[in-house]
């Protein structure tokens, strides 16, 4: 559904080299630090900014050549971005009507109501888990085939990030052909929504794996010096020094398990794994 | 574009205790002039600033990153910002008779061809005014375009300023120039007007596009 081939721009202090793939019906979910290039990759996929090789495809074609009719099939989530804080509820619905055909009215303003959003209050006078919901709401009302969510979480407290990623998983279940783009810090979220996950590091996919392996084959090895200069190393991904001795990350889990009974193992976590691709060095 | 221009119109709403102020100060002050049609000329100019304004308001908190999201194009956004120039620069115009025939009314005036007569006059002006600054608020943003403003307005004074004088050093005379022009048929002095701003209006239309389509997000 979307595609970025080897997709790559160049800022002053930062560069992005990026290929990633969005499948039909899944949720993918790319993760990485406050300036890794996530926002930066996102809006490279929207055409919101240029970028110097490569090549991005959404719905089959070259960005470029995407037409309105192509854009209404996306639905945009951006943390810092959204209709003007002036507007109300009540003033979005009719923008939207004209935008986008297959715009459904009455589920915004079903859902507005559900989930407690005033429809003639200005928007800049919602809370942030408000504000939140709302863009996520506009984003799935006009039954887009692709969501692109930069953060949609961002700032909200549990109760609103479960309502919310349960508005994702609603959006999923109606239509297989649908698919979502997520990014999030909070590896949590994603540990439960994506079917797959991307990590990036510095403008680099460092990580691509499927989630379910992420947590049943991944792992982190504990030990100390002794334990570490003994230890089978071909299947480490990284290790780390720690004042205890090492911790290394591996992707399989079972065979570590099975020959390094002494060696304390915790089950992979999307933290456990980022901090390890980023800070952690090839045995 | 339908859809923009809605948000345009509701953004516009935000406003409307300001645009009910400049309208009423506008009715106040033409009591204190000879000339009704001053009402028309002041409301023409006040114009681009609301026009303008939907632009800062589309810039504010990046509102750009979303709105480039939508199924828009940037072609369509500036084709928007024109054609909603328009529409308020004739709706407010179409204000500013009702509201100089009020007044004309209440000073018993009788005669209103100078308001008629400041009509296309004004609307052109405003539409060049107006030309001016879009791409200038495209191009810089709407903080760093009051200074590009101002930059503007000092190569206006000079051009206007050349036009003047260089004639003069060749032994042209432009008072007799000025004086043709003040002779022409008053229909012809309109459609020229009119064509005038058209023409600049194509052409800043074109720059405005070229502007944000090399703008990122």
């Amino acid at each position: 559904m979307l595609e970025l081939q080897n997709v790559k721009k160049a800022y002053k202090n930062f560069s992005l080299d990026c290929s990633m793939r969005v499948k039909e019906g899944q949720i993918t979910g790319l993760v990485g630090q406050n300036g890794a290039g996530k926002s930066t990759a996102f809006k490279a996929a929207l055409g919101l900014i240029s970028f110097d090789g490569g090549r991005i495809t959404l719905f089959g074609k070259d960005i470029k050549a995407l037409s309105s009719k192509d854009r209404a099939r996306i639905g945009v989530v951006f943390p810092d971005s959204g209709f003007s804080g002036y507007l109300t509820v009540k003033d979005i619905v009719p923008v939207l009507k004209n935008l986008y055909s297959a715009f459904d009215a009455p589920f915004l303003i079903e859902q507005a109501g559900r989930f407690g959003l005033p429809l003639n209050q200005q928007i800049k006078a919602f809370s942030t888990g408000m504000k939140a919901k709302l863009k996520v709401l506009i984003a799935i009302s006009h039954h887009a085939n692709l969501l692109i969510l930069d953060e949609p979480t961002l700032g909200l407290d549990v109760v609103a990030r479960d309502e919310l990623l349960f508005m994702l998983r609603e959006y999923m279940e109606q239509d297989e052909r649908r698919a979502i783009l997520i990014s999030s810090h909070l590896s949590a979220d994603l540990e439960t929504l994506c079917d797959d996950l991307y990590m990036i590091h510095r403008g680099r996919i460092v990580l691509h794996e499927d989630t379910d392996v992420l947590l049943s084959d991944y792992a982190l090895l504990k030990m100390d010096r002794a334990q570490f200069d003994t230890l089978d190393k071909r299947f480490i991904l990284s290790c780390k020094d720690e004042p205890y001795g090492y911790s290394c990350l591996t992707n399989q889990r079972q065979f570590y398990m099975e020959n390094y009974p002494q060696v304390a193992i915790e089950k992979g976590s999307i933290d456990g794994m980022m901090t390890m691709m980023i800070k952690g060095v090839s045995a | 574009m339908k859809g923009l221009l809605i948000k345009d119109m509701r953004l516009m709403k935000a406003q409307r205790n300001f645009f009910a102020m400049v309208a009423i100060l506008a009715v106040v002050l033409s009591f204190s002039t000879q000339d009704i049609s001053f009402i028309v000329g002041y409301l023409g100019c006040m114009m681009p600033q609301f026009v303008l304004s939907t632009i800062s308001y589309d810039e504010f908190d990046n509102g750009y990153a979303f709105l480039f999201t939508l199924p828009i194009s940037r072609k369509g956004y500036v084709l928007e910002k024109y054609c909603f120039g328009l529409l308020l620069c004739a709706a407010s115009l179409a204000l500013a008779v009702l509201l100089s025939y009020g007044v004309g009314l209440a000073k018993g005036v009788r005669d209103f061809q100078s308001t008629w007569v400041a009509v296309p006059i004004v609307f052109s002006a405003t539409a060049v005014l107006l030309s001016i600054l879009l791409p200038l608020h495209l191009k810089f943003g709407a903080e760093k375009a009051r200074f590009a403003i101002i930059g503007v307005i000092g190569a206006i004074f000079v051009l206007v300023y050349a036009v003047v004088k260089i004639p003069g050093v060749f032994g042209i005379d432009m008072k007799q120039f000025a004086s043709a022009i003040y002779a022409l048929n008053h229909v012809a002095l309109t459609a020229g007007a009119l064509a005038f701003a058209l023409c600049i209006a194509l052409l800043s239309m074109k720059i405005s596009t070229a502007i944000l389509c090399r703008r990122e997000f």
